[in-house]
């Protein structure tokens, strides 16, 4: 039997070796301090939102609206939207560095991870440390088929780190997609990326890396 | 009433109207007459009544009348099976992606004559000329192929091609889902080779 108060359909933590990823609404992420971040005019805000489905804030509004929007996803079971934090032995222990999403389609038994970092958290690796604890969130705890990643065909560097951990899992790129994706400044295509259970336990499954998580719901 | 489907296609030996008009006694001996190499590559099975079968028309009223998709009839024109139910069509219009999606079943008798392209032929002309679109995608099963055969000639003929192999994109209905092979033409190509 489980022990938590509320048990949900997905963990609201998950701790990896550099990150802690915390199911996000209006308490666990300050939206005074997400709009900081989001806002139009925000330190490299159009870098980071260039290739995303979402523009820049307008408003404080937005960054409440948008928290609510994840406390319902989460509760109904719809999608876990995380916010990411460094982790304590991270040069910026505890500061909020983006987001990071798991969407369920239950009928084709799949996850499409999504995520976005702060351009001072680039180049860490951190996309691929995430994306790691959520597929095993995903076929673990979920019991899904497969991981489905997609990214704007322009999106190079995304591309790249994607290519990079779906294929240490054992998956891969599959092609090109055709005006797939509403972005931020319209329809554009979308390479598509997937890992299949299999290729994920024969690759990754044993791995132990970092699942303090295990047996929270034992 | 103006109609965003246009009613009645005709290409050279084909013509097409929409599939929620055929009487749907026929229509139900059409789909529970053919042989299983039919449904193979089917999500679906043969209807078991009349009235599942008129559901199916049913529902492709609606999506018409709803301009989400077109379903349409298709029979020869000439010979000796003219006018007879051959197959179905559909053009599928996923407007805030500015795609159709095509696909077809044809009667087993009527396999081989190069029915399926003259059919994409009229669609693309819809999907782009018509309807404004910018892309006519079309998916098959990887390991059909006879479906395969037909939609690479006409995908590359219209300067299209495969440009992916789907894993897990059908629903799951017990099982895994198979692959599918995704083919997209896209507007300039098809504008280029149809010429001025």
């Amino acid at each position: 039997m489980s022990t938590e108060p509320h048990a949900s359909l997905f963990p609201r933590e998950v701790t990896t070796e550099r990150l802690r990823l915390v199911a996000a609404d209006a308490e666990s992420v300050d939206p005074l301090e997400l709009y900081e971040h989001c806002r139009e005019g925000a330190p490299h805000v159009d870098e980071v939102t260039r290739y995303l489905t979402w523009g820049p804030y307008g408003t404080v509004n937005e960054a409440f609206e948008f928290l609510e929007t994840c406390e319902s996803d989460f509760e109904s079971g719809d999608a876990a939207h995380y916010a990411v934090f460094a982790g304590e032995n991270e040069p910026e222990a505890g500061e909020f560095a983006g987001m990071a999403g798991l969407s369920p389609d239950w009928d084709r038994r799949l996850a499409t991870l999504g995520t976005w970092l702060r351009k001072r958290f680039w180049g860490r690796g951190y996309s691929g440390e995430r994306a790691r604890a959520l597929m095993r969130v995903a076929f673990d705890r979920l019991d899904l088929e497969a991981v489905v990643v997609t990214c704007h065909a322009e999106n190079e560097k995304s591309r790249r780190a994607i290519r990079k951990y779906v294929e240490a899992a054992g998956g891969r790129e599959e092609g090109l997609l055709r005006n797939h994706t509403r972005y931020r400044d319209g329809v554009a295509d979308s390479y598509r990326f997937t890992v299949t259970r299999e290729e994920w336990a024969e690759n990754l499954g044993q791995a132990v890396e970092a699942d303090p998580n295990a047996g929270t719901d034992g | 009433m103006a109609e965003c489907y246009p009613r009645v296609l005709e290409t050279e030996r084909l013509r097409f109207e929409p599939l929620h008009e055929v009487d749907p006694q026929e229509y139900y001996r059409f789909r529970r007459d053919q042989p299983p190499e039919v449904y193979a590559y089917l999500p679906f099975e043969p209807p078991e009544t009349p009235r599942e079968a008129a559901d199916t028309l049913a529902s492709a009223r609606e999506d018409w009348d709803g301009r989400s998709r077109a379903m349409y009839a298709v029979r020869p024109t000439d010979g000796e099976d003219a006018g007879e139910l051959a197959g179905e069509t559909m053009l599928a219009t996923q407007w805030d992606r500015r795609v159709a999606w095509l696909g077809l079943i044809l009667g087993k008798r009527f396999w081989g004559r190069g029915y399926s392209g003259e059919r994409a032929d009229a669609m693309l002309e819809v999907g782009f000329d018509r309807l404004d679109l910018e892309y006519v995608a079309v998916v098959h099963e990887v390991g059909n192929e006879n479906s395969r055969r037909a939609v690479e000639r006409y995908v590359e003929r219209h300067g299209g091609r495969r440009e992916a192999t789907l894993r897990h994109w059908a629903p799951a209905e017990g099982g895994d889902p198979p692959d599918e092979a995704y083919h997209a033409v896209p507007r300039e190509a098809w504008e280029t080779r149809r010429g001025p």
